[in-house]
């Protein structure tokens, strides 16, 4: 099984919750989450994180543990669920904000 | 309803105005994080797990029809077309950007309302009886008095920094349905000898990681000396709070540590040290706003309408059962309180569409005088209505949805929004909830459970009032994996009272049997009419604990 981590926080103006890219963008598509491997890859997507708090694009980065065969999942339940998002739905026609 | 006058209307404006500026700065770079976090707090905007949280302050749960379908608009516009209705009788918003929230303020301004003071520590929504001003048990319209506190407690600069969140509540009747002993200050309203108002003071209530039943710190406090007296409690608090550790920051700890008589002594020092002058012109205050709250137009019963509810209640069923469970006497002949249930079976406890806020704004405006509450129990209530227009009221409500007959019920489940949206959660609690309300709906069906209250809490925060539910259920975490203690015996009224923890915890997915053993249970031992609590209180513990551990 891989494990690994990968960096996430906030985004600034929306709230949403935003990934670390491989190109060092930030996306809101945890499948193009930067798989960080060693301990230089943390500390560079560390530094990442607080340049991004410095110019005012996110809010609280910070590492997240990683597992899984086929598909990786954040190892915590927590994680889990910022990634999927409420596990329960509010209502059948619950509208999704355009951004 | 109280009506702002120029003053409140300027005041939630400049608010917006201030706010939005701060944001500007924010988002400019201007303003850290750690710089603005007080302020986004302190105008109630959280950062949650997915997203930010707006809580919009409904003062001592009153809402008007325009405000209601001015928060239905706010669902739609600026968020994801619902809003969440809480134990503090406010209502959240799960998904608002922080660049639209000075709009959001703006039209909540338009319809005189704020997010003032819903979140840091600061003194929070005063709460009420939902039921305030038209229950049939009640000696005191505690409403003018929550609105005095309100704008006493708004912008305060004294109470600004406090050592931790400070809450009120305030009730007026024999019962309480405003939990006031589960405060920071509870206070009920009575009359004296010559009907004059005075209220007996508690202090030291709440729930989280420590509960704590509030103490009768005063009792018999006059009208005139109510502020002065108040004011001394949280100054006393002010002082001696403890500032070094946020879990033991609350009054409840500092009146533990001191010991009541202490605490008393110091309150009672204060008070004698007052200057009065600081409340000169509380009595014409507390008289402005008694004339700026609207009345309502109470019309003649007509005669045949008894007898026209009474050939309802008989030819329906459905409609019987609902007034059984959701009707409740009013002080005025002619006219009940009707609860609107936000526990549909399976639903999510204490969530409204924009739809279904709309139509109970609508609801509101022909059969309710344009009034609406919030409860602490995360439901609606319309608080004036005429019973012949009892049966046009349900049939709208059954509709959409809105008409279960579950008030009082175990499946009047009270719910946090839980691991599911909150980042201080450690376990989910909605899917709990969801789970046992549709399973519990079953069952009560076939038994009679009035009175048996599931609270959920997804934390030890209690934000869901698990302590206090005749079965209290917590969600923890144990190594990544969701658990659930359950607590028994809890109570909420009076004779409030801390459950206690059965034994180990559970998973989620056998948390709806337990449920099943602990109902069974009950039902198999109480006697006559015995409150699930009392019978707990009377068999004891290992009744249960045997029923539920036993059998796995």
């Amino acid at each position: 099984m891989s494990e690994f981590q990968i960096m996430a926080g906030n985004e600034l103006l929306s709230g949403s919750v935003v990934y670390l890219g491989p190109d060092g963008r930030w996306t809101r598509e945890y499948e193009s989450a930067f798989a960080l491997i060693s301990d230089n890859d943390y500390q560079k997507a560390e530094q990442q994180g607080r340049q991004a708090v410095l110019n005012n694009e996110l809010i609280d980065p910070y590492l997240v543990k990683v597992a899984g065969d086929a598909i990786s999942l954040p190892v915590h339940i927590r994680e889990r669920i910022r990634y999927t998002g409420p596990t329960c739905k509010s209502f059948p026609q619950e509208s999704e904000r355009q951004s | 309803m109280y009506q702002y006058d120029d003053f409140d209307q300027a005041l939630v404006e400049r608010r917006s105005q201030q706010f939005r500026a701060q944001v500007a700065r924010r988002v400019a770079g201007t303003l850290s994080e750690e710089e603005f976090k007080p302020l986004r707090l302190m105008n109630g905007l959280y950062l949650q797990l997915h997203a930010y949280m707006l809580r919009v302050a409904v003062p001592y749960g009153v809402l008007s029809s325009n405000q209601l379908d001015q928060l239905a608009f706010i669902a739609d516009k600026y968020d994801r077309g619902y809003g969440h209705f809480t134990t503090r009788q406010n209502i959240q918003f799960n998904w608002p950007q922080l660049v639209d929230t000075p709009d959001i303020l703006d039209a909540l301004a338009e319809v005189q309302m704020h997010a003032i003071q819903t979140s840091g520590n600061c003194i929070r929504n005063i709460t009420t009886d939902p039921f305030a001003g038209v229950a049939a048990d009640e000696a005191v319209d505690p409403r003018p008095l929550c609105e005095l506190l309100r704008q006493w407690s708004t912008n305060m600069p004294e109470f600004s920094f406090l050592p931790r969140k400070f809450k009120f509540a305030l009730t007026g009747a024999l019962k309480d349905r405003a939990a006031i002993k589960l405060h920071d200050i509870g206070m009920q309203l009575k009359r004296g000898l010559d009907g004059e108002v005075l209220a007996d003071i508690w202090v030291g209530g709440g729930q989280g990681r420590t509960p704590r039943i509030a103490q009768l710190l005063k009792e018999n406090v006059q009208v005139e000396d109510l502020l002065p007296y108040l004011d001394a409690i949280m100054r006393v608090y002010n002082l001696y709070g403890n500032r070094d550790n946020k879990y033991k920051a609350r009054i409840k700890i500092l009146v533990a540590s001191l010991g009541l008589d202490v605490f008393a002594e110091k309150v009672e020092r204060e008070f004698a040290g007052t200057d009065r002058t600081r409340f000169a012109g509380i009595a014409d205050e507390l008289h402005r706003i008694e004339t700026r709250m609207t009345k309502p137009d109470y019309q003649r019963p007509a005669t045949e309408s008894q007898g026209a509810f009474a050939a309802e209640i008989e030819n329906d069923p459905a409609f019987a059962q609902w007034v059984q469970s959701n009707v409740f006497a009013h002080q005025q002949a002619g006219y009940k309180i009707a609860v609107v249930s936000l526990k549909p079976e399976g639903g999510i406890p204490g969530d409204a569409s924009s739809d279904q806020m709309r139509l109970v704004a609508k609801l509101a405006r022909e059969l309710s005088e344009g009034e609406i509450r919030v409860t602490h129990r995360q439901n609606l209530v319309l608080p004036h209505v005429p019973v012949e227009r009892l049966y046009v009221l349900w049939t709208e409500l059954l509709a959409t949805g809105l008409a279960e007959s579950n008030i009082n019920q175990p499946s009047d489940i009270i719910a946090c929004p839980g691991l599911d949206y909150c980042a201080l959660a450690k376990a989910r609690s909605i899917p709990v909830a969801q789970e046992l309300s549709s399973q519990l709906r079953q069952t009560e069906r076939r038994e009679n459970l009035d009175g048996l209250s599931i609270n959920i809490s997804g934390c030890i925060n209690a934000c869901g009032h698990h302590h206090v539910a005749s079965i209290g259920v917590l969600g923890l975490e144990k190594n990544g994996v969701e658990t659930y203690q359950i607590t028994l015996g809890g109570r909420n009224d009076m004779n409030a009272s801390v459950g206690k923890v059965l034994g180990p915890g559970f998973s989620a997915a056998e948390v709806p049997e337990t449920m099943n053993q602990l109902v069974d249970t009950w039902v198999q031992h109480r006697q006559s009419k015995e409150s699930f609590s009392d019978t707990f209180d009377r068999v004891g513990k290992s009744v249960f604990a045997e029923a539920v551990y036993a059998s796995s």
